[in-house]
C-alpha cells in the first residue's frame, strides 16, 4: 500500500478514536459552556451580557 | 573463469532456491530474487545474501525480460523499482542493450518518458538548469524513495533507499537530479507520445487482475475504501454511545418587557465519570425575545458552568416581501460536566420588539429542557469531514491529472 495511504489510515484512525473519546467523555468542540472545551456563557447574575437583541433584518 | 560482459548467467537464489538469471553477468552488482524478494549479491560467487526484501508483491507492467525497440535501438527489461515521492508514485524499468548500455523507462501517472543518464553537468542558474542550450526550469525538491525492486542492476539498490530529487521541466523534456551522501546524478527525460511503449514490449492494458496503470485512479479508490471504513467506525461509536435522556423539564411564565425571573430546575445527575448536559428552551415568541441565563451549580462544592441563550422570533414585510428571522428553540450545550448532582439556575427576561413592526402580546410561555449525554451530532458531523479530506484531495488530483478508469495510461 502506498505510503501516503498509510498515512491517511493513521489519520482516520486517530479522528475515530479522538471521537469515540469526545463522546465518552462528554467533550464537544461546540458546546457553549462546561469543562475543556466550553467557551463559557455570555451570562452574568445581576445582567444579560449577550450584547442586544433584536431583529438584524435590514 | 571471467564473466563475458553481457552474457547471460544462471544463479540459484539461497534463500528459497529459485532460480535467478542475470542478464548483464560481469556489470551487475546487486540482484533482487524475484520470487522471495531477497537482495542478492551477484559480485559474489557464493551470493551473500545482503538483505531480504518483503515486497515482492507487485509485478512489473512489463514483464523482467521483455524485449522492445525504443528510438532505434532494442532494449531487454532487466530491472524494475517502485518509487515514491511526497505524493506522487512512479514506476522505473531498467532497460539494458549490450552496444548501447542502459537507460530508464519511467512510468507516472500513466504517462511514459524514455530517460538517459547524463555524463555531463547542467549548469545551475538559481532554480533553472541549463543544458545544450536549453532552461529547464526547477520545481520543489523532494525524497524518492525505493518502495519495491526487483531484477538487476548496475548499482545497489533496495527497498527504503532515499534520495533527494529535483525535476526540471521544458516542455516534453525534463531533468531529474538525484542526490545522495556520495553522488550527484542527472537524467535527461524525454515524453513517449501515445502507444510507443505498447507497440515498442508488444502490450496490452491489463484487464482485470495485476496492477492497475492508472495510480492516481488507484489512490483515490483506496482512499474512498479507508475513508468509509473509518465512517463506519464512526457510526459504530456513535451508536454505542450512550442514549440522550431527558432528565429535567419546567415551564416559565415571562411578561414582556417585565422583570427577570429566577427559577431552579433539579436535581441534574451525571453518573458517568464527565458528560455532556443540553439545556433546550421551546417557546412561542412573535417579534419578541427571551433572553436565558444558564447555570449549572453543583450542589456539594459549588462549582458553576455557564452559558446563556436568546429565543427570539422577528417577521414583517418590507419592500422586498415577507421576511422573517430568529430561533424560538435555542439549545445551548455544556461539556464534559464531571461526575456530581447539579442544579439548573435559570434567569429568564423577556422583551418585545417595538417600532412599526412590534405590537403587545401577553405573557410568554418558555419551556426549559435538560437533556443529558446528547450533542453529538456536530462532532460526528466534524469527525466525517475530517475523512472526507483523503478521497477529496485524491478526486482533485484525479481531476487534475484528467486520468480516470477506463482511460489509465497512453500505452
Amino acid at each position: 500500500m502506498k505510503f501516503t495511504n498509510i498515512l491517511f489510515a493513521l489519520w482516520c484512525l486517530a479522528v475515530v478514536a479522538l471521537f469515540a473519546l469526545a463522546v465518552d467523555r462528554g467533550y464537544s468542540p461546540f458546546a457553549q459552556g462546561g469543562g475543556p472545551g466550553g467557551r463559557g456563557g455570555f451570562f452574568f447574575f445581576g445582567g444579560f451580557g449577550g450584547g442586544s437583541s433584536g431583529p438584524r433584518h435590514k | 573463469m571471467k564473466d563475458d560482459p553481457g552474457a547471460p548467467r544462471a544463479l540459484t537464489c539461497p534463500n528459497c532456491g529459485a532460480p535467478i538469471i542475470v542478464r548483464a553477468a560481469g556489470l551487475t552488482v546487486s540482484v533482487i530474487c524475484g520470487n522471495c524478494g531477497s537482495t542478492l549479491d551477484a559480485a559474489d560467487p557464493v551470493l551473500t545474501l545482503i538483505e531480504r526484501s518483503n515486497a515482492a508483491l507487485a509485478r512489473p507492467l512489463i514483464p523482467l525480460g521483455s524485449r522492445g525497440s525504443l528510438d532505434g535501438i532494442e532494449w531487454e527489461v532487466v530491472g524494475y523499482l517502485e518509487r515514491s515521492g511526497d505524493d506522487v508514485e512512479w514506476e522505473e524499468y531498467l532497460l539494458f542493450n549490450p552496444w548501447s548500455g542502459y537507460r530508464f523507462l519511467i512510468h507516472v501517472e500513466g504517462n511514459w518518458r524514455l530517460g538517459q543518464a547524463l555524463d555531463r553537468l547542467p549548469r545551475l542558474d538559481g532554480g533553472t538548469a541549463l543544458l545544450d542550450g536549453d532552461a529547464y526550469r526547477g520545481s520543489d525538491p523532494y525524497n524518492a524513495r525505493v518502495d519495491f525492486v526487483v531484477g538487476e542492476f548496475y548499482w545497489r539498490v533496495s527497498v527504503g533507499e532515499t534520495v533527494a530529487a529535483t525535476d526540471y521541466s521544458a516542455g516534453g523534456t525534463s531533468l531529474s537530479r538525484e542526490d545522495n551522501a556520495q553522488e550527484s546524478s542527472w537524467t535527461q527525460l524525454k515524453d513517449l507520445p501515445p502507444g510507443t511503449v505498447g507497440k515498442a514490449f508488444g502490450l496490452t492494458p491489463p484487464l482485470g487482475a495485476g496492477k492497475t496503470a492508472n495510480t492516481a485512479w488507484r489512490d483515490f479508490v483506496h482512499s474512498l475504501i479507508i475513508a468509509a471504513i473509518g465512517f463506519a467506525a464512526l457510526l459504530v461509536v456513535l451508536v454505542a454511545a450512550p442514549a440522550s435522556q431527558l432528565i429535567a423539564q419546567d415551564t416559565l411564565l415571562l411578561e414582556p418587557e417585565g422583570p427577570a425571573i429566577t427559577r431552579v430546575i433539579g436535581p441534574v445527575e451525571i453518573q458517568r465519570r464527565s458528560s455532556a448536559v443540553e439545556v433546550r428552551a421551546t417557546t412561542e415568541v412573535e417579534n419578541a425575545w427571551v433572553d436565558l441565563g444558564y447555570a449549572l451549580v453543583e450542589r456539594r462544592t459549588q462549582q458553576r458552568f455557564e452559558a446563556s441563550a436568546t429565543a427570539e422570533y422577528y417577521s414583517g414585510s418590507d419592500a422586498d416581501g415577507n421576511w422573517s428571522e430568529g430561533d424560538k428553540r435555542p439549545a445551548s450545550l455544556f461539556a464534559s460536566i464531571p461526575r456530581g448532582s447539579y442544579d439548573l439556575v435559570v434567569e429568564a427576561r423577556a422583551k418585545q420588539w417595538g417600532g412599526s413592526f412590534g405590537g403587545s402580546q401577553p405573557s410568554v410561555a418558555v419551556t426549559i429542557g435538560i437533556v443529558r449525554d446528547t450533542g453529538f451530532g456536530g462532532l460526528f458531523l466534524f469527525a466525517a469531514i475530517m475523512l472526507a479530506i483523503g478521497p477529496a484531495w485524491r478526486a482533485w488530483r484525479l481531476y487534475s491529472s484528467g486520468a480516470g478508469p477506463d482511460r489509465d495510461t497512453t500505452w
